[in-house]
């Protein structure tokens, strides 16, 4: 099980992650003699208080894939009437430990995710659908984290 | 808006697909009107929906009878 220790920071818990095209569309790329976009470096974001993962929209145009679904959000804007309705994307998700990428998940839906604020340390966000399969521990004293996946 | 076609497609056969209760929880491929099959796990859904629509865009959905809502805690601006 790979581990991960990193700094509290401002943004909070932190980890580098690669965002690639999932695994049945890259075979599928390759079995047509067609380039693989390369997987996108982001920094992503551990917040338990998200049911599920969400990236930013360049990253998806980087790896060039188009959405498998949309799926309602509620956000701290909406009202439970009006969910906002999320573009959702399947991708290769992978979480890089001293600079090596483990793979978590060779196809998980994840939704595009927008609301980054300019000088903030993260344009991906890792939810409860990740975690629900981790350990994670947020020592605030010692301003240190740690991930197991 | 993209998969218009395939969320319509989705909302009319879903009654049809939880009239068996082995669909619920699985994975619906879909693309246009065309339902491509129902698979236990994202994984075997993609792959299946690979083989079947190349690289063209398709829809692959959980069936639930209700979808809840989930929660992020951005805001988010576009779909």
């Amino acid at each position: 099980m790979p581990l991960l220790f990193g700094p509290i920071t401002r943004s909070g818990a932190v980890v580098d992650a690669l965002i690639g095209v999932f695994r049945a569309r890259s075979g599928l790329l390759s079995r047509h003699g067609f380039p693989v976009p390369s997987p996108v470096r982001v920094r992503a974001m551990i917040d338990p208080g998200a049911s599920m993962s969400g990236v930013a929209p360049d990253v998806f145009r980087q790896l060039e894939l188009t959405p498998i679904a949309q799926v309602p959000i509620l956000t701290p804007s909406t009202t439970a009437a009006f969910p906002h309705l999320a573009d959702e994307y399947l991708v290769s998700f992978s979480v890089l430990v001293q600079g090596t990428p483990h793979t978590f998940s060779d196809a998980l839906p994840v939704i595009v995710a927008d609301g980054w604020n300019e000088g903030e340390d993260a344009n991906a966000l890792i939810g409860r659908d990740i975690l629900e399969r981790c350990l994670f521990s947020y020592c605030g004293p010692d301003a240190r984290f740690y991930f197991a996946f | 808006m993209a998969l218009e076609v395939e969320l319509e497609t989705y909302r009319r056969i879903l009654p049809d697909l939880l009239a068996d209760p082995a669909n619920v929880g699985q994975y619906v491929i879909i693309r246009g009107e065309a339902v491509g099959g129902v698979y236990p796990t994202v994984e075997t859904a993609a792959e299946a929906a690979c083989d079947r629509y190349g690289l063209e865009p398709f829809m692959l959905k959980k069936v639930v009878e209700k979808e809840e809502p989930l929660f992020f805690s951005r805001n988010l601006t576009r779909h």
